[in-house]
């Protein structure tokens, strides 16, 4: 069982406070994402749980025992940096298996010791045992870089790296596999593959991980759950559909990707829906929440994502809750999708049309019926 | 609740386990750094003020070795001090003679070379001149060299028989340079420091953007004028601080003036020198190594300052990737400029070779007879001097490396900053103003180790510590922590990540920086000659005692295998990581 908890975590570098009391569990063998900009503290809090920093106050917990008091060398934790981190003077092999010769190292008597440093000077004079072959062996399989371990990491492509800082992080089974931005140096169609094997393996190794991006679709794709961090706290915790669904906060809202972020006023209900004033614009709302009367006049924001929101040539030919006047004022053709930035009185909303026909493209200027549906609509609280 | 284990916990605190504490490898280690640069640097300097003020020998370390010993000094220095050597010093003619003879040559030497290397280290940075890399090469070459050396060497050549001269006399020039003058000092310090000059400039031309000439060359300036407005006041900073150096080496440089020897013209570096040996004036020797010392650091303080910001890599931005010249006639024109450069030096090597092998040598391109019997003597007589080099270089490479590796960890990954000064502070020391305080400072007990090998080497160690802690900074400063961290979180112990991962990546520092040491070490010549014991004489001493001896054939044998031996180990050193180790 390796759950792993941090209680108040607080962590000062100097004047600045990287993490102000973070307190949040991992449940054992979920994938569990750190979400965040950058300075948000995430990366942060994966080093203290590897031991890299030590925490200004709090405490962390793997499995039923604090791990404040243990080198990071001393638990259970396997690591992927963000720079890969690969050693430029080791072999592919040598890579992989360095977590089964220091443990080898810690483990053995002084003759043993010995074995293992002159293996480091000459590991051709010492060579590795059967045990350790096999595991790095089975390590590279698994990542996909069986027929590799000869090579030295710098004639490796980033992608190749990438795996080999994977298969070294778990050769030796951790409990425990900390992520750190894994994907960010990589090309786009390179993250999406290494992002399904990296599911893959945490699954079959029935490992418990913990991945720090600030990437919402990686978080979003990936994870069981997501913690969302800014400023050193956690802002919400939950499975993906919960935090994309119901952002908690304005912050959340706009960082888990809603382009359309208006401030408004709820003004009445009606039946099931509230009625928010935005500007000038009347938006209907699908309620969410049980209680509707306490959340008149109160303070929101409201999100419409960019891909609910639907354009006509008129407003009659849609038929929604929310029709409006628009003017496009610019567009973009991204190939799966055009992108507009739309005028409706004094707000702009951001609208994603999904299978664009290069004919049928709207230009800077031409005026749009615009409309999204009442339960496309979230409110977030402004408070 | 939540009781933490109490591993580690503290026992009751006393003085002693508060010291047991402090006990851990950084401060042990800085300790002892400290202690070595207290001994070999801090009280040689105060002892040769203190020298300087009375005139007789002082053993500070009676400091240390009780109150008697305390009062006797400060009652010896009470006694004494005055300033006396110094007004002396002034009053005689022939000091400051020396002093001003000494700042003239170096400016002049280091004007000259900056005007001399310019178009090639514009050629080198910013064109495509054929041959690039075979000149940048043999830029380095005459640095290998030691002066007397090629001092001897440019006797050989521009002396009233030598080959060059007795070519011109042919062509009706009776004697083309009176190479025993001032001006043939100037001449051999030109050609064989230029490359000091040369290679600050080869940086700043190559970090400046192109695109700002080429903006000036777009609004209608024509080439020379965009490199005059735009490329020579940016590139200001390098050119200077190349210029001081080359000024610094000068003031310092023993053996062109000893080996040309050119009457009535005094430089404080000789008389220096001539007082300890000639005359046993300790104070005056501790007074011209003091003023040498203060100027060595004045200049030094200036160059620094002049290349702070280059320091950080920020001359202006990002280094230039386009626009190099390649109109032909630039480019062939400057090779040759190139060429005419390097020939002399060349012609010093040659000439040095022709010797080694020759029966007898004067007057013409080549010796009358080639013979191997210069290095059969050497092999019969001089063995113990090249196995004294390799040992006495070896025995520094050693302690220069081990103090250069702990002081760039301490530094690089402690934060131990203070103790960067280290790495500068001895390339402020002349050798002859090392080597006289080192005499004066261990010539009686408690600490009487003058005329041991050991303080020959510690003197190797101190002024060439320097070169081996750039390198292994350098080194250090490529592993990224999170290669450590790496280490460390995949289960090895500190010493294990040590062992495993930063070592082996600063071993081609080490190994680089250490070679530097041993190089430098075996070609010195200003403090070997003062310090080396009589059994202990290394092949650089032997050589120029044998030319002072007139023992040219022979002498010229060894300088061939001790140029032959630091161009080999220096092309290993550029093998393992670049000219970065020359300065």
């Amino acid at each position: 069982m390796a759950q792993v908890r941090l209680s108040a975590l607080r962590k000062d570098f100097g004047s600045f406070r990287a993490l102000d009391g973070l307190t949040l569990a991992v449940e054992d063998r979920e994938l569990f994402a750190l979400l965040g900009p950058s300075g948000c503290g995430k990366t942060t809090a994966l080093r203290c749980i590897a031991g890299l920093e030590q925490p200004s106050d709090g405490d962390i917990f793997i499995g039923a025992q604090s791990v404040l008091n243990r080198q990071p060398y001393e638990r259970p934790c396997g690591m992927v940096f963000q720079s890969y981190a690969l050693f430029p003077h080791l072999s592919v092999f040598d890579n992989v298996g360095y977590g089964l010769r220091a443990h080898a190292y810690a483990q053995s008597g002084p003759m043993g010791k010995g074995r293992v440093l002159a293996s480091f000077v000459s590991p051709r004079l010492f060579p590795p045992s059967a045990v350790m072959r096999r595991r790095v062996t089975d390590a590279l399989q698994l990542v996909g870089l069986a027929g590799e371990a000869e090579r030295m990491p710098g004639q490796l492509s980033g992608g190749m790296q990438q795996r080999v800082a994977l298969a070294r992080a778990i050769v030796t089974e951790p409990e425990v596999l900390l992520l750190d931005e894994p994907l960010s140096n990589l090309d786009r169609k390179l993250r999406v593959s290494m992002r399904s094997m990296i599911r893959k393996l945490q699954q079959q190794l029935h490992i418990t991980a913990i991945y720090v991006t600030h990437d919402q679709e990686e978080a979003l794709s990936l994870a069981d759950r997501i913690a969302i961090m800014d400023h050193g706290r956690l802002v919400q915790l939950g499975t993906p559909a919960e935090i994309y669904d119901a952002p908690a906060t304005p912050f959340v809202a706009d960082f888990i990707g809603a382009e359309n972020l208006l401030p408004g006023t709820v003004v009445r209900c009606v039946d099931d829906n509230f009625v928010v004033r935005a500007g000038s614009l009347e938006i209907r709302a699908a309620s969410r929440v049980t209680d509707m009367a306490e959340m008149a006049g109160a303070g929101v924001r409201v999100v419409v994502r960019p891909q609910a929101i639907r354009l006509a040539s008129a407003r009659r030919d849609l038929d929604l809750d929310n029709v409006f006047d628009g003017t496009v004022r610019f567009g973009a053709y991204l190939g799966a999708t055009a992108r507009y930035e739309v005028e409706v009185a004094d707000a702009m909303f951001i609208v994603d049309v999904p299978d664009p026909r290069p004919g049928a493209l709207l230009r800077a200027g031409d005026r749009v019926g615009v409309g999204f549906a009442a339960n496309s609509v979230m409110l977030v609280s402004d408070a | 609740m939540n009781a933490k284990p109490a591993i580690g916990a503290a026992p009751a605190p006393g003085r002693l386990s508060r010291f047991a504490r402090w006990l851990d490898f950084d401060n042990v280690s800085t300790a002892i750094i400290l202690l070595v640069f207290a001994l070999f640097l801090l009280v040689p300097f105060v002892t040769i003020v203190i020298v300087s003020l009375t005139g007789k020998p002082v053993a500070v370390l009676d400091l240390f070795t009780g109150a008697d010993g305390a009062r006797k000094l400060v009652r010896e220095i009470g006694d004494n001090a005055s300033l006396r050597y110094f007004k002396e010093l002034f009053s005689f003619p022939r000091y400051v003679k020396a002093f001003v003879n000494s700042m003239t040559l170096g400016f002049a030497v280091a004007i000259t070379a900056v005007l001399m290397a310019m178009p090639m280290a514009y050629a080198l940075a910013r064109t495509r001149m054929p041959a690039r890399k075979l000149i940048g090469a043999l830029c380095i070459v005459p640095l290998m060299i030691p002066t007397f050396i090629s001092s001897f060497a440019f006797i050989l050549m521009f002396g009233r028989t030598g080959w060059v001269n007795q070519i011109f006399a042919g062509l009706g020039i009776e004697q083309l340079v009176d190479i025993h003058s001032p001006f043939g000092i100037g001449l051999v310090q030109v050609f064989f420091f230029f490359p000091y000059a040369l290679l600050p400039m080869i940086a700043v031309f190559k970090a400046m953007d192109p695109a700002m000439e080429e903006a000036s060359h777009l609004l209608g300036a024509r080439r020379p004028f965009a490199f005059l407005t735009t490329t020579m006041p940016l590139a200001a900073p390098g050119i200077w601080a190349g210029a001081l150096l080359v000024l610094i080496v000068s003031l310092e440089d023993f053996g062109t003036p000893m080996i040309l020897s050119p009457r009535g013209y005094p430089l404080m570096i000789v008389e220096a020198y001539r007082e300890m040996v000639g005359y046993f004036n300790w104070g005056g020797a501790a007074v011209i190594a003091v003023l040498l010392v203060l100027l060595s650091a004045l200049l030094l303080l200036i160059q620094r300052w002049l290349l702070r910001d280059s320091q950080s890599g920020t001359v202006t931005g990002k280094p230039a990737t386009r626009g190099p010249v390649s109109d032909p006639w630039v480019c062939w024109g400057l090779l040759a400029y190139s060429l005419l450069v390097l020939a002399l030096p060349l012609m010093a090597i040659y000439t040095t070779a022709m010797q080694s092998f020759a029966t007898s040598w004067a007057a013409r391109m080549v010796p009358e007879g080639f013979t191997l019997d210069n290095y059969r003597y050497v092999w019969e007589r001089s063995t113990g001097a090249i196995v004294n080099s390799f040992l006495l270089g070896g025995a520094a490479l050693m302690v220069s490396v081990v103090l250069a590796t702990i002081i760039s960890y301490l530094v690089l990954r402690r934060g131990r900053n203070y103790l960067d000064y280290l790495g500068f502070l001895p390339l402020a020391l002349p050798g002859t103003a090392l080597a006289i305080a080192l005499i004066l400072s261990f010539n009686t007990p408690p600490l009487q180790i003058t005329g041991t090998a050991f303080l020959l080497i510690m003197a190797y160690v101190i002024r060439r510590m320097p070169y081996a802690l750039r390198s292994t900074s350098a080194s250090i400063r490529t592993i990224s922590t999170d290669l450590v961290g790496a280490s460390l979180v995949h289960g090895a112990s500190k010493f294990l990540s040590l062992w495993s991962v930063t070592l082996p990546l600063m071993l081609p520092g080490i190994v680089a920086g250490g070679i530097m040491v041993f190089l430098t070490s075996i070609r010195e010549i200003s403090a070997t000659i003062l310090l080396a014991p009589d059994g202990w004489k290394p092949m650089s001493l032997v050589i120029f005692e044998g030319l002072l001896r007139g023992e040219f054939y022979t002498s010229s044998a060894i300088s061939m295998i001790l140029i032959l031996v630091v161009i080999a180990v220096q092309s290993l050193v550029f093998r393992l990581i670049g000219d970065k180790a020359l300065f």
